[in-house]
């Protein structure tokens, strides 16, 4: 288990994953206080805290440990790789999908934005290498539900390049001492808070649709594992109790956090 | 090795017991000892500490099942299903109360959380009482080792049993008496003044309701499920577990009335009568109610024997290193609580 060649960068990247929100959260409540203009000795060291771990973890999100996963994927799992990205045929210098909505139907990709040759640089280190794309499985061996796994990746990727963008946008006017007057990045710091979020969430979402239709992956498929006598009533039943639970557990979170942030950190 | 395993989950489940059962017993006398906010923090904070701790050992002891004896995790797992389902968001409310009530200063606020805390924390001493109670009755096992119960059906003992039947409802007020008590004492043990003193009463009235529930649960126990006379006339020796839970019961009130005696009194009780189960039951892990030829036992229920010298190998040091730790945490937080320092 130890020495399995997902744990350590999976791990990082979880971990990382957590650092980002947790810097964004920082970053976004000091550029709060900032523009209300209270708390602001606090509130230039929340943000000036938030934005070097920001920008530091969001890049180590993309490199080396976000590259060293796509890696694993497309030697471990690369029908999920090819789902994940919308390549439907095989090609030598596969495109790298930026935008576009994949319709499994016709195997396609509509209104691409790609840029050429580029996942097959990310993943071989070669711009002409051969990606494997969905027409080289057999489409019980792809993931179920194909869209979800395409859109929650690229939700994911997507936003971490923009947080990545964002941060070193930030941390260069606050290296030319210009941040905290800056009213309009502030005002981006602060709403950028809740996508740390919505990318944690996509970033899960890929990693539990991609390895479908499969529980140990190659060896033993989802529905060999059901529980055989639990009825689909009792385990409705149970997902609406925890949907519930979740919903009253946000509702309490915002209520207290914009308690705390109301306080301040004076009172602390 | 497989009894050696068995022994070891049984000894998890028990520890696991003792522990998060005086937390849970805490949050059911709250309301009942507790009646200011000052007090009230005071019993939190005797278990603020460890009680999350404690909870880890439920996990550790799912942890062992499932590694131990995969068949009987995933046969139990799916056919408790709603149960356990229960006991997580009990958990979690639990948890939750526990962080959220020192948040906001309101007389709607606290009290509020105050309940959710006494009543999760009721529920889930009724809920593992309700589960140790079908453990032992037997479930209706097929002819794969799998099943599947509903909360209710008539509350009788027949083929349809439910979770909660007259049996299992018995075992479980006994659980909510025996970790009342339990948690009672811990209070008092942790606490001084009039805490202290409400603390000691209700454990004192307490056990007045636990002699008789022990009594009535281990005479149906034995009714209800021919195996455990079987074991204990095939095997006198295993007499010292029960007598560990009498002598458990006799200790709380016989030795003194302070310090640390009465508590240790009331984990001895529960460690004995949880082994005396253990051992009632054994080679069976989970019985059938309906059919005595089938049934999971440490034989069939057990992995491969290579993984479970390996998991011995490892489980040792793990097991120490978890032991070192407790210690060091409960000397740490050793003494009375006050509200003074902080």
């Amino acid at each position: 288990m130890l020495l399995n060649p997902w744990l350590l960068w999976q791990y990082l990247h979880n971990m990382f994953g957590a650092v980002v929100t947790g810097a964004f959260a920082m970053a976004a409540v000091g550029a709060f206080y900032l523009l209300v203009k209270r708390d602001e000795r606090y509130a230039r060291t929340f943000v000036r805290v938030g934005v070097i771990a920001g920008l530091a973890s969001a890049f180590l999100m993309l490199f080396p440990t976000g590259d060293r996963q796509g890696k694993n994927i497309a030697f471990h799992q690369p029908a999920t790789l090819a789902a994940m990205e919308g390549l439907f045929e095989t090609e030598a210098g596969a495109p790298l999908a930026l935008i576009g909505q994949p319709d499994v139907e016709k195997r396609w990709l509509d209104n691409p934005l790609e840029v050429p040759r580029a996942l097959s640089f990310l993943t071989y280190q070669r711009w002409h290498a051969d990606v494997k794309g969905l027409n080289a499985f057999s489409p019980d061996r792809w993931p179920d539900n194909i869209p979800l796994l395409y859109f929650s990746y690229h939700i994911m990727v997507g936003l971490g390049t923009i947080f990545i963008a964002v941060m070193a946008l930030a941390a260069i006017e606050m290296w030319r001492g210009r941040l905290f007057a800056e009213r309009k990045l502030l005002w981006l710091l602060m709403l950028s808070a809740p996508f740390p979020y919505i990318a944690n969430t996509a970033g899960w979402i890929t990693a539990e649709a991609g390895r479908q239709p499969w529980l140990i992956y190659g060896l033993m498929r989802t529905p060999e594992g059901v529980s055989p006598h639990v009825s689909a009533g009792n385990a409705l039943f149970t997902l609406i109790g925890f949907m519930g639970m979740y919903a009253v557990l946000a509702i309490l979170f915002l209520l207290l956090v914009s308690r705390e942030i109301e306080h301040g950190p004076e009172a602390a | 090795m497989q009894t050696i395993w068995f022994m070891l989950v049984a000894v998890t489940i028990a520890v696991y017991v003792v522990l998060d059962g005086f937390d849970l017993g805490a949050g059911i006398v709250q309301l009942l000892v507790a009646s200011t906010d000052r007090e009230r923090r005071q019993v939190l904070r005797s278990i603020g500490p460890v009680w999350d701790g404690n909870e880890v050992w439920l996990l550790a002891g799912g942890g062992t099942l499932y590694f131990a004896f995969p068949a009987l995790y995933a046969s139990s797992f799916s056919g408790f299903y709603l149960p356990l389902m229960m006991v997580l968001w009990l958990l979690i409310l639990r948890g939750i109360s526990i962080e959220f009530r020192n948040h906001i200063d309101s007389l709607v606020w606290k009290p509020f959380w105050d309940a959710v805390f006494g009543g999760a924390s009721a529920l889930l001493a009724i809920f593992f009482g309700a589960a140790l109670g079908n453990v032992v009755r037997g479930v209706p096992l097929d002819d794969a080792n799998e099943f599947f119960l509903p909360l209710w059906t008539n509350f009788g003992l027949g083929r349809e049993v439910g979770i909660l039947d007259w049996y299992t409802v018995l075992v479980a007020m006994a659980a909510f008496a025996t970790l009342m008590v339990h948690g009672a004492l811990w209070v008092a043990l942790k606490t001084d003044g009039a805490l202290e003193q409400r603390a000691r009463r209700v454990a004192q009235a307490g056990w007045w309701g636990l002699l008789p529930l022990t009594v009535a649960v281990t005479w149906c126990s034995f009714a209800i499920q021919p195996r455990l006379k079987a074991s204990y006339a095939a095997r006198p020796w295993g007499y010292v577990f029960p007598l560990l839970a009498v002598a458990g019961l006799i200790g709380m009130r016989a030795i003194g009335r302070r310090g640390v005696a009465p508590f240790l009194c009331s984990s001895l009780f529960i460690v004995g009568m949880l082994t005396s189960v253990a051992f009632g039951l054994y080679p069976y892990v989970l019985p059938s109610n309906v059919d005595p030829r089938l049934g999971l036992t440490v034989s069939n229920a057990a992995a491969a024997p290579y993984g479970l010298k390996v998991g011995l190998a490892w489980f040792i040091p793990g097991m120490l290193l978890v032991t070192g730790y407790f210690v060091y945490t409960y000397r740490s937080f050793a003494g009375k609580v006050s509200l003074n320092d902080g």
